[in-house]
């Protein structure tokens, strides 16, 4: 233990008086402020801002760190021929490796930690400052689907954010032959309904809305009169998750001129859309509507402030980085710093892009199939050779890239199963626990394969 | 220091250097038959490149042997247990540049599992022992070679160890300094321990050394005791370029 521990601290102490890792820090630190000068339009955005610049900063810094210290820790050791005093102690070569793999899990998780303070300092000083709450859901709906009298739709994207326990904030962007945008503020929701009357002004709302969200408040102007016969309808829908719960919701509509109120009760349940008709005289001549959703029963939502949510998006970061540390730790011992260094950036890279991959094997399958079945139909109809495509090469050299793919993708650790982080705050979600088991499961599961391959190779080696 | 307890014995140890990318090869050890008693200062002499750190090297199983047979205390030199009872002071200092003296040497002594209050004794007799007393809180690498130099001597004794190799150890000693590591490692003697020491200083080693061998190209040239090796009127010197001028024509 005492062997393992002095390899830890050593391990620790030699990283952290690297220039490259107080450069980084303060290269974090600055990210993280530099959110505070970004324009919001919501103060809550801010928060998002923050916790997602946060997450994007400390993520990628950390990793450099990571490549970086880990990949060239051994190369260094053995090239100053420190390895070569180390070793004539009674320090077997697995400890050694089980020191520095620990001792830069070490360096890193101080790092994060020590950043993801910083930002939660910042961001509890936001949040103070703007009076916010940020209570999140577990689960929220993410759909909204609008129908007007003529039936036809109007797709909505949802995102949004507790603002109480008991109510939300959402916003909705998308369009259709209506446009609808619907802004709810704090407790106060606001609910504005546009309707665009030519294809030019919905272009122009729905550019509006996709590329400055700050001129959400201030739309094409509705065309008075015109809501007169409207009906419209809402849908709410639980997003994807693993909550398969269902929970009672209350919409509550409200004409902001003449106070006049509608309420209905729905069941939002797991991926089933619900819709909700309300009278079309709600919506008042300024083509305004407040709407309020709510939740009676507590149990759906959870409060998460940025402390927890932050810090366990920060634990998955972790995770990741202590996946990328093994392999480090592993190539370097077999390789010179610089070529680990590249390896490891590499097996990031082409790890991060799991889905980009897939994807191509899938279109690579597809065509191959169709040249399959292209040529075996020229064989049956004896049609001419030269109704080959050029772009058509011989099956082997498809079935060879086809081969390379499914293995790279096969063998490289997926490393985008630990986007869960930024997947769930930056929609506003909570990062649940159960994140984490399988995640843990994973790197342990790599962690060992890189550990032995390693330690292997680290033991048939000579220190010269 | 008998012939019946050998501490370290090599039977037709070779080892060949081989480079990944090219064909060409260096035998740096070439049949090394040595046998090495316990409590005896033995002395490894031969000209540069003669394969003196290569033999240590394989004697601390930092290296494969390609062929042949090593024992070191009676056990295969990988063997961690074995450690547990060298010191080994390296040929050039190959300490951590950001550790002050008391953390190297609490650094090392930690590997060898020393429980704290016997460590920190040990850390604070060997720093005075080889008089870096007031530098003991600088990092090292604000030392001089020599300094340095002497906190590696300091590490190679922080396990008591019975056995001690030291390659060049007075090598950018000033006088003074080199004339007290002669005078330790006697003493170092008188406590039982077995020293095995590489050096080019051949009259330190005529004077401290019991028995030598004398390499060149990697090959056994001469192995015996002092006394026994010189003939009268001959200094140690003499008898070395007499061995390398024979072997080498
Ligand atoms: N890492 C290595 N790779 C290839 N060849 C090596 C390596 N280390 C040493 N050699 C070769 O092995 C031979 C013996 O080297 P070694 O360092 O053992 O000599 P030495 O007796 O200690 O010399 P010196 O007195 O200069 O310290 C030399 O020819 C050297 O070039
Ligand atoms: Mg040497």
């Amino acid at each position: 233990m005492n062997q393992l521990f002095a390899i830890i601290i050593l391990t620790y102490r030699e990283s952290i008086r690297k220039r490259i890792f107080l450069i980084i820090a303060v290269f974090t630190v600055l990210l993280i402020i530099l959110s505070a000068f970004s324009p919001v339009v919501k103060p809550i955005d801010r928060i998002r801002l923050t916790e997602a610049w946060t997450l994007q900063g400390i993520g990628f810094f950390v990793m450099l760190i990571a490549v970086f210290m880990a990949a060239t820790s051994l190369p260094e050791d053995i090239e100053l021929k420190r390895l070569f005093l180390l070793l004539a102690k009674p320090v077997t070569k697995e400890m050694l490796l089980l020191g520095k793999l620990l001792g830069f899990v070490l360096t890193t998780g101080l790092f994060i930690l020590i950043m993801g303070a910083i930002s939660l300092v910042y961001l509890y000083i936001v949040n103070w400052s703007s009076g916010h709450l940020t209570i999140r859901d577990k689960i929220l709906p993410t759909e909204m689907r609008f129908t007007n009298k003529t039936g036809q739709d109007a797709q909505g994207y949802v995102t949004g954010n507790y603002i109480s326990d008991k109510e939300f904030t959402v916003m909705i962007e998308g369009e259709g032959n209506n446009y609808i945008g619907w802004l709810f503020r704090l407790r106060l929701a606001e609910a504005r309904l546009w309707r665009t009357q030519s294809a030019a002004e919905r272009r122009r709302a729905s550019s509006n809305i996709n590329l400055n969200k700050s001129k959400l408040s201030e739309p094409a102007r509705p065309t008075e009169g015109s809501f007169g016969q409207a009906r419209a309808e809402l849908s709410l829908m639980i997003g994807e998750g693993q909550f398969k719960v269902s929970s009672e919701a209350l919409v509550r509509f409200v004409n902001p001129t003449t106070k006049q109120e509608y309420h209905k009760q729905i069941t939002l349940s797991y991926k089933r859309p619900e819709a909700v008709e309300f009278p079309a005289e709600l919506i008042d001549r300024n083509g305004e509507l407040y709407v309020y959703v709510s939740r009676p029963e507590p149990a759906t939502y959870i409060r998460a402030g940025p402390a927890s949510v932050v810090l366990k998006s920060l634990g998955v970061i972790w995770l990741q980085v202590i996946l990328l540390l093994g392999f480090c730790i592993s190539g370097a011992t077999f390789l010179s710093g610089g070529v680990n260094v590249v390896l490891n950036i590499f097996i990031y890279f082409v790890g991060s892009g799991t889905q980009f991959w897939a994807s191509s094997l899938e279109t690579m399958r597809q065509a191959m199939t169709s040249i399959i079945r292209q040529e075996t139909l020229q064989t049956i109809t004896q049609a001419p050779a030269h109704s080959h495509s050029p772009e058509v090469y011989p099956l082997w050299m498809m079935k060879a890239s086809e081969f390379v793919v499914d293995s790279t993708l096969k063998v490289f650790p997926d490393f985008s199963r630990f986007n869960s982080g930024d997947t769930y705050l930056l929609n506003g979600y909570a990062v649940p626990w159960n994140v984490f088991p399988p995640l843990v499961g994973y790197v342990i599961f790599y962690g060992i394969i890189a550990f032995v391959v390693g330690a292997v190779a680290f033991r048939l080696r000579d220190i010269k | 220091m008998s012939p019946d307890k050998i501490a370290i014995k090599t039977e037709n140890l070779t080892k060949v250097y081989k480079t990944t990318f090219s064909r060409y090869q260096v035998k740096a050890v070439d049949n090394l038959n040595l046998e090495i008693y316990e409590g005896e200062i033995f002395g490894l002499l031969g000209p540069n490149g003669s394969g003196k750190t290569t033999t240590i090297k394989i004697l601390l199983g930092l290296l494969f042997p390609t062929s042949g047979l090593v024992r070191v205390l009676g056990k295969p030199p990988d063997e961690v247990i074995v450690k547990d009872r060298i010191g080994f002071l390296p040929e050039e200092s190959y300490l951590y540049r950001f550790l002050n003296a008391e953390e190297t040497l609490d650094f090392y002594g930690r590997l060898f599992r020393i429980p704290r209050k016997e460590r920190l004794a040990r850390i604070d007799h060997l720093i005075k022992l080889v008089g870096l007393d007031d530098a003991r809180k600088r990092p090292v690498k604000e030392y001089s070679k020599g300094m340095a130099r002497r906190l590696g001597f300091a590490q190679a004794l922080i396990n008591d160890p019975a056995l001690i190799i030291l390659d060049e150890p007075t090598s950018g000693l000033d006088p003074l300094v080199a004339r007290q590591v002669k005078d330790i490692i006697l003493d170092l003697q008188k406590q039982g321990k077995t020293i095995i020491l590489s050096s080019h200083l051949l009259a330190d080693a005529e004077t401290i050394c019991n028995r030598v061998a004398i390499l060149h190209q990697g090959q056994l040239q001469k192995m015996g005791a002092v006394k026994e090796l010189l003939q009268p009127g001959e200094t140690l010197e003499t008898l070395f370029l007499k061995t390398i001028q024979a072997s080498r024509s």
